[in-house]
């Protein structure tokens, strides 16, 4: 389901124009990054958490010019569903 | 740092972001997660979401584990979960934080800390234009692997600050990294590829812009022919002067924009404008040309159109005839038809009287065994539609069966008694092969006698239970 389906299925939902749907679901989810940037996990019930993870620098080696380089560490966005949301998926 | 957010606190946060209640905030924060919940349910595979990243539903499949306590082998039920993949603009925006800029370095034995590398990239950046002065100095100077992006960064910007083009090829910038020695050389090159780069840039932005004065000439000369004056000078020295006028602005604008894209992007936009002014004149022309048309093309329409109004309704008279005629004699048909049925019905319920006198008895037992002749041929015609139903249907079974059957061996070539190993096979490529699962590759170890069921030599005759 593309990023359109899915804002037209809330406006549904929720009676709201999609102009209004487009803009609120940007702050929403500048609101569940800005969270996650400060470090903080944010758990949606329902629905599972959002969490900072970081990704440990590493080692590569380039086998052609046979060097060695480190990718430093970075931070991504980690997800983790709910016990809730599993049983949900999984009812059958 | 490190706390819980729930809900709530995202949906407070966005009531202020978005200048929204809070009751419509927490509304559409829940509807938002919800709907995702809903859409995977209903067993859509992935949800994009623009801003975030993409959540996907995925299985996992069944496994075998070892009870810890009694050592038996237990097996694991596969379940669906979600899984999820951020977009990359949110891991740049996760990764802000840091100023100093994350690319691969050259990994040399004096890069163990890494603190020490970020106070060294701020000192070279503070001191840059001693670095390019001396650069080959600062090389010789540098086995404590200062990160070298810093030094190309600054040489390009130092000598010529106006340029704003920088090499943004990551690559390019790691292959400069990784052949060292020559790195001062390279740097120049690169440098000197740069300044071209840059002059093709100008050069082009210059076409453009003159593409566009000349556009707007066309624009001038069009609005100047409604008046219809001095069309040929006045244009011409305007344009001089502006063509005078436009390494200047192609060069502040490269600078202000950093490429010539804006520029053509006017220049496009302008283009079609005067097709449209004119097109919109044409239209006009011919709206006028049609409006002052009409009336004399109405008048005899109107005048044909009483004729025809006649004509219609003598065609749609003669058809109502028809048609009734038609039912008429349809009706007789079917009221023919329907009374030997209608007698079938009534004739059960009716009991012999024996008040009746002889004759009257006669006549009835006649009736009766004319009634029960034409039930028996009623029924006889109805059991044999009966049977042709039946037989059809049971066709139809039929066919439908072997259908499903060949599509069932078209999905599953049926399962011989023994299969011989190809090169690259395994047990579970076989077991996935034949029985659609790798779980049976057990059943598979046990049907035969294996010396190694993590090597089974090519060639080699496995049977399949």
């Amino acid at each position: 389901m593309t990023n359109k389906e899915f804002l037209e299925r809330i406006s549904r939902k929720i009676d709201l124009e999609m102009d209004e749907v487009k803009g609120l679901s940007a702050s929403l989810i500048e609101a569940v990054l800005d969270g996650v940037h400060e470090g903080d996990s944010v758990t949606i019930q329902g629905f599972g958490s959002f969490e900072p993870r970081v990704k440990a620098s590493r080692k590569i080696y380039n086998p052609t010019s046979k060097t060695y380089m480190v990718v430093p560490s970075k931070t991504t966005l980690g997800y983790k569903m709910s016990a809730a949301l599993k049983a949900q998926l999984n009812k059958e | 740092m490190n706390e819980k957010l729930s809900l709530q606190n995202i949906a407070d946060a966005l009531a202020l972001k978005a200048g929204v209640s809070k009751r419509v905030a927490d509304a559409f924060s829940k509807a938002f997660f919800d709907t995702i919940v809903e859409v995977l349910a209903t067993g859509e595979e992935t949800v994009k979401v623009k801003g975030m990243g993409t959540f996907k539903l995925v299985s996992v499949e069944n496994r075998e584990s070892v009870n810890v306590t009694n050592g038996e082998r237990i097996i694991i039920p596969g379940y669906k979960k979600v899984a999820f993949t951020p977009e990359e603009s949110v891991v740049e925006f996760l990764n802000r934080k840091e100023e100093v800029h994350a690319e691969s370095e050259v990994y040399t034995e004096n890069t163990e800390n890494t603190g020490i590398i970020e106070t060294e990239t701020d000192n070279l950046s503070a001191t840059s234009v001693i670095s390019v002065r001396d650069k080959k100095s600062e090389k010789e100077a540098k086995d404590d692997s200062v990160s070298e992006e810093e030094t190309i960064d600054a040489l390009i910007q130092v000598p010529e600050p106006a340029h704003v083009e920088q090499p943004q090829d990551k690559f390019a910038g790691i292959d400069m990294l990784i052949s060292t020695p020559e790195s001062v050389e390279e740097v120049r090159q690169q440098y000197e590829e740069a300044k071209v780069k840059m002059e093709a840039a100008v050069a082009e932005a210059r076409k453009a812009n003159a593409e566009k004065m000349r556009l707007e000439k066309l624009l001038q000369r069009l609005d100047e022919n409604v008046v219809p004056e001095s069309v040929g000078q006045q244009p011409a020295e305007e344009d001089a002067s502006e063509v005078q006028n436009v390494p200047v602005e192609v060069v502040t604008q490269v600078h202000e924009d950093e490429n010539q894209k804006n520029v053509e992007e006017k220049a496009v936009l302008e283009r079609p404008i005067p097709q449209e002014q004119t097109d919109e004149e044409k239209r006009k022309e011919a709206f006028n040309r049609v409006m002052s048309e009409r009336p004399k093309v109405e008048a005899p329409q109107e005048k044909q159109n009483g004729k025809k109004w006649w004509v219609i309704a003598v065609v749609a008279l003669l058809l109502a005839a028809i048609l009734f005629f038609l039912y008429r004699t349809f009706l007789n048909i079917e009221a023919v038809e329907e009374v030997p049925k209608v007698e079938r019905k009534v004739k059960p319920n009716r009991p012999a009287k024996p008040t009746k006198p002889a004759s009257a008895i006669l006549q009835d037992s006649l009736k009766k065994a004319q009634q029960a002749d034409s039930i028996k041929k009623a029924q006889e015609a109805d059991s044999i539609r009966k049977a042709f139903v039946a037989d059809s249907l049971k066709r139809a079974e039929e066919a439908e069966q072997e259908r499903i059957a060949k599509e069932e061996k078209a999905k599953k070539p049926a399962r011989p008694a023994t299969h011989v190993m190809q090169r690259g096979e395994s047990l579970t490529r076989i077991s996935q092969k034949y029985y659609g699962t790798k779980d049976s590759v057990r059943a598979i170890i046990r049907a035969n006698t294996f010396k190694d069921p993590n090597n089974v030599p090519i060639g080699a005759t496995v049977k399949l239970p």
